[in-house]
């Protein structure tokens, strides 16, 4: 027959018991992490994918109110992935960039040029974190000039 | 002594590994809620997200075989998407995805309409989709430039 444990002994038990737990849970978590994550990344580029699709189609195709009402949702959209780091930080830095651009001219064609002008401003900002040498308005319209003759039509 | 000390800590260490590993599963999207303070927005990010994973896979599944939409099963694939598409429209609030997803319905409706060789039904799915591209906002939504943009959005599908 085991002999009966004494109080000190029992209070070890629990404090080795909640020790092994707390060193168990970060194994845990990163086990996960390293399980699912690229399948987490995959699933948030396939929802970037779907809405920049959708989002392009009706830049190209829609009046001015529902193309910006398509840009913002994507910007809102890729924004708030960003803020969680749902996605490669890098990829959404340049999405999100060209959305500005986009929507800057959106609101020029709009007459709204000072709005116009703060998308450009932060556009800018973007693509200078990106690390792109010339982000000058001229330059980044050339680029999504040439983006928007390749992307989906 | 040895067998309980042995018996809590192989205890603690499985339930501590497991506690680890499946918790992330259930908080991934939702303990973003502790990240972002404006719930609406989450809302609206969790719904859209959800959305756009089921609408781009069905898309890379539909048109990496673009070939099969004239046959029964591709057919029957169109109309699945097309039925998702349009539940998930009429469950949202969100007025900027109810339009994104009424340019996927008009999509799908108009590559059915190519797909149907009945002529009636063909007509009645392009009659839809140039419905749903009219609510969408769209300038041109004539037939002629339908189905040209349709031919060369999976022409280059088909290219990738």
């Amino acid at each position: 027959m085991t002999p009966r444990m004494t109080r000190p002994q029992r209070w070890m038990l629990v404090a080795i018991g909640i020790l092994a737990f707390a060193v168990a849970f970060p194994i845990g978590y990163y086990l996960n992490t390293q399980a699912f994550q690229p399948i987490t990344t995959l699933f948030q580029m396939t929802a970037n994918a779907g809405i920049e699709e959708l989002s392009l189609f009706q830049y190209k195709e829609a009046g001015t109110p529902y193309r910006r009402e398509a840009l913002l949702a994507l910007l809102n959209f890729l924004q708030t992935a960003e803020e969680l780091k749902h996605a490669n930080s890098k990829s959404l830095n340049l999405t999100i960039a060209y959305t500005y651009v986009r929507l800057a001219m959106v609101e020029e064609v709009a007459g709204d040029l000072n709005q116009s002008h703060d998308y450009f401003l932060k556009a800018q900002e973007r693509f200078k974190t990106a690390g792109l040498k010339n982000y000058s308005e001229a330059h980044l319209r050339e680029l999504i000039a040439k983006a928007d003759r390749t992307a989906t039509q | 002594m040895k067998l309980p000390i042995l018996f809590v800590i192989s205890g603690c260490l499985v339930a501590g590994l497991v506690t680890g590993f499946v918790i992330p599963l259930y908080t991934n999207q939702y303990v973003a809620r502790f990240q972002v303070r404006d719930s609406t927005r989450l809302k609206d990010y969790v719904e859209t997200y959800q959305d756009m994973v089921q609408f781009e896979g069905a898309e890379v599944a539909v048109t990496s075989d673009s070939k099969t939409w004239g046959t029964e099963k591709g057919k029957g694939s169109l109309v699945e998407e097309l039925k998702t598409i349009e539940s998930q429209r009429s469950a949202t609030n969100n007025p900027g995805l109810a339009n994104l997803l009424r340019v996927a319905a008009g999509l799908v409706q108009l590559r059915l309409a190519i797909a149907s060789a009945e002529a009636d039904t063909s007509r009645q799915y392009l009659v839809q989709a140039q419905k749903n591209f009219e609510a969408a906002g769209w300038t041109d939504y004539s037939e002629p430039h339908l189905r040209d943009l349709i031919a060369r959005y999976y022409a280059e599908g088909d290219e990738k």
